[in-house]
């Protein structure tokens, strides 16, 4: 779909056509879930936000401006509530109850992918926004650089300081772990 | 051992995106070649990237178009209609004195019709045919306003109700065995929102906001030997019950 049809979608909408909404939701249900569930890292907690998500774009749809890309204005409602729903929420599980959790939905999850997720949480806001954009959404530098209204060579910055950290992070967990099957 | 410089570092970062201009290559395989931190760090951050990217595979895939649409046209049949952006620009005397209005040219229409071909005098007009007056309602509390004016002639009865709320006003009409349907309900002004729901349990459903004025006409033969019941509920709540005879 192209940006273009997708505004026609967006007036139509707006002139009252309820059902063209569904679209939308087909087409970006998927990435805003996959975005709001590696902020909040629990599914029904992932799935009701998405919904809420759905809820307020179709209620502000009015106020959304077509100089942007519909994606950027849709990512944008789904962090910021997704941040927000952490800071209120108790933090990140302990470590021993995560894996009989993560185990119901995805039987092949690992020990150290759970510890990439949990350090992935434990980022700064910027750089965690940033990773997740890049690497759970499929954005392009330029993409991400719009919908956050920051330069492209912010964003460069931020995913590469954000690597750097998640590698310090990981190294020493590694490091403290191998001492125990010494 | 030296420290690598930032611009290194951006290489070797950019190099894992794929990003490399052909200088930047050279300079890359340079660091790779003399470089132990340089092939640590590639190493470490190589790692990070491929974890990242597997992690990703592991999100699941969600369908939840149908709930999502199923709250939205909720919402939207109740909610969004009655935006609270949407201001009141008559103000409450002007509405009423669109119920008079109407009254009055309904009740001349009526009888006019109804009688001769001329238009008689007022003075004229006696009580049996006359648009006459019946019962008034008023309801003015937390925002919002209802009026309901009857008005009857010897064919006809008209109830002509006006509401004034900033908040949705859900209007439930019963004709209790009156046969009212809405074919008996006309909307005479709507500065905001009048919207038909579906009927439920042979109540007719409309729901208000703004100001909103619309009556409900019933032949006196055949619709007047029960009453009419009018109910408005807002927030859920019924804040008055009327039956109109």
């Amino acid at each position: 779909m192209t940006t273009g049809e997708e505004q026609k979608i967006i007036e139509k909408i707006i002139a009252g056509e309820l059902d063209q909404f569904r679209i939308l939701v087909e087409k970006y249900q998927n990435p805003v879930f996959r975005v709001i569930y590696k902020i909040v890292g629990d599914y029904e907690d992932a799935k009701e936000l998405t919904q809420d998500v759905f809820v307020k774009t179709f209620e502000s749809i009015r106020q959304y401006n077509s100089g942007h890309k519909f994606f950027s204005w849709i990512y944008r409602i789904a962090i910021n509530n997704a941040l927000l729903f952490v800071k209120r929420k108790k933090s990140f599980l302990p470590i021993e109850e995560i894996p009989y959790q993560i185990a119901e939905q995805m039987p092949d999850y690992e020990g150290r992918d759970h510890l990439l997720a949990q350090s992935i949480s434990e980022l700064a806001e910027n750089y965690k926004t940033v990773i997740i954009l890049k690497y759970y959404s499929d954005l392009s530098y330029a993409d991400i650089a719009e919908m956050l209204e920051i330069p492209e060579k912010t964003v460069k910055s931020r995913l590469f300081d954000a690597r750097k950290i998640l590698k310090e992070k990981l190294s020493k967990i590694d490091f403290f772990s191998s001492f125990q099957y010494n | 051992m030296e420290k690598l410089e930032k611009e290194d570092e951006r290489i070797i970062q950019k190099k894992i995106d794929g990003l490399l201009s052909v200088q930047e290559e050279e300079r890359f395989n340079e660091l790779m070649k003399n470089s132990l931190q340089a092939r640590n760090l590639y190493r470490g951050l190589l790692d990070i990237h491929r974890s990242l990217e597997k992690d990703s595979k592991y999100t699941p895939q969600i369908d939840f178009a149908h709930e999502i649409m199923q709250t939205i046209k909720s919402k939207h049949a109740q909610q969004s209609i009655f935006s609270k952006t949407n201001k009141l620009r008559l103000s409450a005397w002007l509405a009423y004195a669109a119920i008079l209005l109407i009254g009055l040219f309904i009740g001349s229409l009526v009888t006019y019709l109804g009688t001769s071909t001329s238009v008689p005098d007022t003075n004229q007009i006696s009580g049996t045919i006359a648009a006459t007056q019946e019962q008034n309602f008023e309801y003015n509390r937390d925002g919002t306003d209802i009026k309901i004016q009857e008005f009857k002639t010897s064919k006809v009865k008209i109830s002509v109700i006006s509401i004034n709320s900033e908040d949705a006003v859900q209007c439930l009409i019963s004709g209790n065995n009156t046969g009212i349907t809405e074919k008996n309900i006309s909307l005479q002004y709507a500065d905001g929102q009048f919207h038909a729901l579906e009927t439920a349990n042979d109540k007719l459903q409309y729901v208000c906001s703004g100001s909103v004025v619309f009556q409900i006409c019933r032949n006196i033969d055949t619709n007047l030997s029960d009453s009419l019941s009018i109910q408005f509920v807002k927030n859920g709540q019924t804040i008055k019950h009327l039956n109109l005879n």
